[in-house]
């Protein structure tokens, strides 16, 4: 039955319209971010080359493929949540908002599985949309912009070597899908609080944005009180390409990211369980 | 008889308003249960405690004799319901809709099966078309259709005629008499329309504030009631003299308003009453049956009688 | 007023000798590299960048007289300009000055130090250089200016061939502050401010397979478009 109630969420899912505002917004926002990069004569590669002076030179392709693919991730960090989070926002208050909980629950099935098929469905939604964030940010760069080292300019200049980039954005995308799942948790939950899904969409959001601002306020309160935002977390693909990677540091992000996820999803079970069908 | 659905001391509370209090009713096999009250009765709270979707404050619910809190899932597969309005994934067509919600019943009904319930409801021309381009008489044939798809022992219809025209009112009706005859289905359904449930009830129930007022059968409940008449006559002053050397007492079997009197009686039939005015050369202009069941429930449910 | 003309006289005389003698060593060098048309050399870098992790590079350098080059990587890297053409711009250029500092002894050779600036008022850096006595090689290489800092670049060379003095490592430190990466945003971290410490960063190149004179074409050097 599981598998049955899965079937039909991701079904109702990828019927909706609002499932494929993530897909096109990528679709039309990295294309132009590629053609930016490359026709917009290496804009950084300039600023770089600028900057070193007449007695340095810079070697390598440094605005590749890879390095669009980089700065995408880094660029959609606030939006990939918002695309998930509309589908997330809608799992249950969608049902509700329809009247089709009604439907649902007088059909022969623990509340417990519909629970935990909606958020498997949540899951499986935010996976196809890594993967398809991962192809359309990393292919059409590199077929346009090529290849090379990667150069990751945050605190830290890291180059990566070429031979080690497939793993590394492998890595970061998997650990975006396990923020992603955190993020799904949360609007699930708030979902199945309400019966419309504005309310699950701006409330997730607000809550991550106003995590990461809090995260980021330069005063001491804030500082002591960052290290228990789960926002913290969420940028845990970042840590792929650290050098050399921290994986007791990125562990350390899944257990907080997965817990939180387990803890969301235990309130909405528990809730759900109990919860009085009245619309 | 055997036992369909039992209620015992069912409550429910939503905050300081008791929406079901103390109910007690019992439904057999095969009949056509009528589930009447007011708007706001407690008949939809009821009938979302009979299908899980809430749970009782108090009370037991009793469905084949099982304990519904205890065995929701086996007692809900021989169960089809509607409740309130019918609603479905409107951006899925009325198969895709009747296929999915009948595999949530661990069922996998052919494509045959399936047209043959549409077809049953009328729908089986718009069996591709979304739901969002059906009417809401379309959508409560659905509704049945989808309540029907795993042949359910009970169905439970939750004021199934609401919205509906006069045309797709009857439709539902003779929708709801077919189940109970053709296919033998106990159906528990409820409504705010007495005549409604006079049409297609064989027992009923009427509640008012969550509570019950009255249960029985129809007909019993019908022949409780006197029959009350309204005569418009010639004169009225001698018609009253009349009835009040046949013993009937004024303000309490009979009224006077104008060139009208309202006569109740179980006594007297209308056309001895008319004999009666007609042989006393008082001229009746028109007579009529006053008294219905409609107004029976009106008092009811009001608390006058 | 005599006593200073002599003063004068004598200082423009030391000045002048100074010139020529700077510009006899100066010519030497030239020459180690006049012989040299063009050149492919494999290498081998390293960057060590305060706050920077960057891998060893893998290079092929191509060189052709006067200014032509192409470095082939795949690998991303800064090297200096020197480590191409092994002196400084300046001595392509036709009106600086030159003057001997002195000598120091490196490696238990004598090494000659001449300051070079140019005479155009829009070059700023200064450069000093420290000339090998015996081959008249670059060994050390000094610029100074306010957009670069201050950067130090060493050479160890080798006689490739019975004919050419070429380096086959080079070393260059130099103030990472005036090397400035763009960065981006990270939300999960407080950036940290810059503490106005000076940095040193540091550059290491190993030349390995120099082919010289094996007359490269120019085809070799135009940019792909």
């Amino acid at each position: 039955m599981i598998l049955k109630m899965i079937s039909f969420e991701l079904y109702k899912i990828f019927k909706k319209w609002r499932t494929y505002i993530g897909f096109l917004a990528l679709s039309i926002f990295i294309p132009i971010l590629i053609y930016g990069v490359s026709e917009g004569g290496n804009h950084y590669q300039r600023i770089l080359d600028r900057n070193m002076g007449d007695q340095f030179l810079i070697v390598g392709n440094l605005v590749n493929g890879w390095y669009v693919a980089f700065i995408t991730i880094q660029a959609m960090i606030i939006h990939i949540p918002f695309f998930i989070t509309l589908v997330a926002g809608d799992l249950f208050a969608g049902e509700g908002s329809a009247g089709t909980y009604r439907m649902l629950i007088t059909r022969p099935i623990r509340r417990e599985t519909i629970v935990v098929a909606k958020y498997i469905a949540g899951f499986i939604y935010a996976l196809v949309f890594i993967v398809f964030f991962g192809l359309i940010s990393t292919f059409p760069a590199i077929y346009f912009l090529g290849t090379g080292d990667l150069i990751v300019p945050l605190e830290k200049i890291i180059v990566i070597p070429s031979n080690e980039i497939y793993w590394r954005f492998l890595l970061a995308y998997f650990s975006s899908f396990i923020s992603m799942c955190l993020v799904v948790s949360l609007a699930a939950l708030f979902s199945s609080l309400v019966n419309n899904a504005i309310g699950p969409i701006v409330g997730t959001m607000a809550v991550i944005v106003i995590f990461l601002i809090l995260g980021e306020l330069p005063f001491e309160l804030f500082e002591k009180i960052s290290p228990y935002l789960f926002t913290k977390y969420m940028t845990v693909w970042i840590d792929s390409f650290d050098y050399p990677v921290d994986f007791s540091r990125i562990l350390k992000s899944y257990a907080v990211l997965i817990g939180h996820g387990i803890l969301f999803f235990a309130i909405t079970l528990l809730n759900f369980r109990k919860k009085d069908i009245l619309i | 008889m055997e036992i369909v659905l039992e209620t015992k001391s069912l409550t429910k509370k939503f905050k300081n308003i008791t929406a079901v209090d103390n109910l007690d009713l019992v439904v057999y096999k095969g009949e056509v249960f009528g589930f009447l009250g007011p708007n706001g009765a407690g008949k939809s709270t009821t009938i979302r405690m009979l299908t899980s979707l809430i749970y009782p404050d108090q009370g037991e619910i009793y469905l084949f004799n099982k304990k519904l809190t205890a065995n929701s899932k086996s007692i809900l597969r021989k169960v089809g319901a509607i409740v309130e309005s019918p609603d479905f994934y409107l951006y899925l067509t009325a198969f895709k809709n009747l296929e999915f919600l009948s595999q949530l019943y661990g069922i996998n009904p052919t494509r045959k099966q399936i047209m043959e319930i549409l077809d049953f409801v009328g729908l089986s021309n718009r069996w591709n078309s979304k739901v969002k381009t059906f009417s809401h008489g379309m959508k409560q044939r659905l509704g049945i259709a989808q309540a029907l798809l795993h042949d359910p022992d009970l169905i439970i219809l939750d004021e199934p005629t609401t919205g509906l025209d006069p045309q797709g009112m009857k439709e539902i009706r003779e929708l709801v008499i077919s189940l109970s005859k053709e296919k033998g289905k106990t159906v528990f359904i409820s409504s705010h329309l007495l005549y409604e449930v006079e049409l297609i009830a064989n027992r009923m129930i009427i509640i008012n504030r969550g509570k019950k007022v009255v249960e029985g059968y129809v007909k019993e409940l019908l022949n409780e009631e006197k029959a009350t008449y309204n005569f418009r006559l010639s004169n009225i002053e001698r018609a009253k003299n009349i009835l009040i050397s046949l013993n009937f007492e004024l303000n309490h079997d009979f009224e006077v308003n104008g060139n009208e009197m309202l006569i109740s009686t179980k006594r007297i039939s209308a056309s001895q009453l008319n004999k009666i005015f007609v042989e006393n050369g008082i001229e009746v202009f028109e007579f009529y049956r006053k008294r219905t069941l409609e107004e029976y429930f009106l008092e009811i449910t009001r608390g006058q009688k | 007023m005599k006593k200073f003309a002599l003063v004068l006289f004598a200082f423009i005389c030391f000045a002048f000798a100074q010139d020529k003698n700077a510009n006899r060593i100066i010519e030497k060098i030239k020459a180690n590299y006049d012989i040299i048309n063009d050149y492919s050399v494999e290498i081998k870098g390293k960057v060590d960048f305060p706050d920077a992790v960057i891998p060893e590079l893998k290079a092929k350098i191509f060189f052709k007289k006067p200014d032509k080059f192409k470095v082939e990587s795949d690998n991303f890297m800064i090297i200096p300009r020197q480590s191409i053409k092994f002196y400084p711009d300046i001595l392509n250029e036709k009106d600086y000055s030159s003057l001997i500092l002195g000598e120091v002894e490196i490696d238990n050779l004598k090494h000659f130090i001449i300051k070079l600036i140019s005479n155009n008022p829009e070059v700023e850096e200064v450069v000093t250089i420290w000339v090998n006595s015996e081959n008249f090689t670059i060994r050390k290489m000094n610029l100074i200016g306010s957009r670069i800092g201050k950067v130090e670049i060493e050479f160890f060379y080798k006689f490739f061939d019975g004919k050419y003095w070429l380096p086959e490592k080079m070393t260059a430190t130099f103030e990472a502050s005036k090397i400035l990466f763009p960065r981006m945003r990270r939300f999960d971290k407080n950036q940290k401010e810059n503490s106005g410490q000076v940095q040193e960063g540091k550059i290491l190149i190993q030349y390995y397979n120099y082919q010289v004179n094996r007359g490269l074409e120019d085809k070799i050097f135009e940019k792909k478009k």
